[in-house]
């Protein structure tokens, strides 16, 4: 009868204890997805470094991703502590940038003298004669884009969208295009603009040209869904509004 | 009593003999040299092991090959398997190995062919013993022991865990751990 108990309490404990040890396990080793597809680069020649894990790929050099391409003079690229090639610079004159999807029919292009890709974030940094040009064609068949020219672009890509777009430069000039006309053409020194929700925000010696006039602020802000735009004066700013005369038909 | 004493006398002098046999070690060890009749080769080792070290006695290069075969009319060495550790002394070692090899002492140089495979043991701080890092695989490689350089005109290929790369050509610098690859290069990064 001890026997009997005592191998029934064994049974329980080992089942118990082979239980908690494959949860811990379990946990211990999450699934890894693989967010993203697979890079591929390919030039004319190529140099690795073995001490400092950094790669230098030169001579017609060109990163693809699905629906993604960087050409470039040389494409450079580092290893970080835990041996993954995280951070990809592409230099060239200039180094162009563009990703197409077609199910949405649109189409971004980006050109620099140097362009920084942080691989696992998505993230762009754009930099000397930066120029990102946004373009899509909407429901109605026509076009929307917005342009932008800058000294430094930074875009957040990971969600396409919703693109997060910071810009700044001593000129900035933009220009957001809706159904194929100009909505918006604009020079500031800061540009802050979300493809999700439309909102733009320009800062510094803000000039914005729109259908009713020209806007002169320290502040703008715009959407161009919504057609609503704020702005204010800044310390060394005025706000000031030149109304367009109406041609009358 | 005496005859007892005698026999543990005897039987512990043929057991230590014998270890002694086992495990000391020879000069010659491994390595078995014949004279050969074939006007080719004057003579030929198998289970070579060869070492190089620095001026300060440290164990820098070593080549291990099944067989070693010299021949009198190039002065060179044909090696079978043969295996070649580099820079053993330092953070980062490199093995060689392929199906056949030449070896010239007069250039030193060796010519490894077929199925050539490099792969690289790299220390870190974080790290302090050897991992097993970059392999580079390719079908020819001509490895100069003066410059400490490798080179190839062949396709190549080098993989770790994170990365596969494709090239034509191939330049490798073991003290500067430099690799250059001289066309068409394609590499995939494993994300």
């Amino acid at each position: 009868m001890k026997k009997t108990l005592t191998f029934i309490f064994s049974t329980i404990f080992l089942l118990v204890a082979s239980t908690g040890s494959l949860s811990i396990r379990a946990s211990e080793t999450p699934i890894q997805l693989k967010s993203q597809a697979n890079i591929i680069l390919k030039s004319d020649r190529s140099k690795l470094d073995g001490k400092t894990g950094m790669f230098e790929h030169c001579g017609n050099a060109l990163l693809t991703q699905p629906g993604l391409r960087i050409s470039a003079d040389c494409l450079i690229g580092r290893k970080n502590e835990q041996g993954n090639f995280d951070f990809i610079a592409a230099k060239g004159s200039p180094a162009i940038f563009e990703q197409e999807n077609l199910g949405k029919k649109e189409y971004l292009k980006i050109t620099a003298n140097l362009i920084e890709y942080k691989v696992p974030v998505q993230q762009f940094i754009i930099l000397e004669n930066a120029a990102l040009n946004l373009a899509s064609t909407n429901e109605q068949n026509t076009q929307d884009s917005v342009q932008i020219l800058a000294h430094k672009i930074a875009l957040d890509n990971i969600n396409t969208s919703s693109r997060k777009i910071d810009a700044q430069g001593s000129p900035l000039k933009m220009v957001l295009v809706k159904a194929g006309n100009t909505d918006l053409r604009a020079e500031s020194k800061k540009l802050s603009y979300d493809t999700g929700n439309s909102n733009l925000e320009l800062s510094e010696e803000v000039i914005a040209n729109l259908e009713l006039g020209q806007i002169t602020a320290g502040v703008f802000n715009y959407n161009s869904e919504s057609k609503v735009s704020s702005f204010e004066k800044s310390e060394q700013q005025q706000i000031e509004i030149i109304q367009k005369k109406k041609n009358n038909p | 009593m005496n005859r007892i004493k005698l026999n543990r006398w005897l039987i512990s002098s043929l057991v230590l003999i014998m270890l002694a046999l086992v495990f000391l070690p020879s000069d010659k060890q491994g390595t078995q040299i014949e004279q050969l009749n074939e006007v080719e080769a004057d003579y030929f080792m198998v289970a070579v092991e060869m070492k190089q070290f620095d001026a300060d006695g440290k164990l820098t290069n070593q080549l291990m090959s099944d067989k070693l075969e010299h021949l009198i009319k190039n002065d060179v060495s044909v090696l079978t398997n043969p295996l070649i550790v580099f820079n053993q002394s330092s953070d980062s070692e490199w093995e060689l190995s392929s199906k056949s090899g030449m070896l010239s002492e007069k250039n030193q140089v060796i010519e490894l062919e077929q199925s050539v495979k490099m792969v690289n043991f790299n220390q870190t701080n974080e790290t302090p013993s050897l991992q097993r890092g970059t392999t580079i695989a390719t079908d020819s490689l001509l490895i100069n022991l003066k410059e400490n350089t490798a080179s190839t005109k062949k396709f190549v290929t080098i993989s770790d865990s994170n990365f596969r790369t494709k090239s034509k050509g191939l330049s490798v610098n073991f003290d500067d751990q430099i690799i250059n690859l001289e066309s068409n290069v394609t590499t995939e990064i494993f994300q």
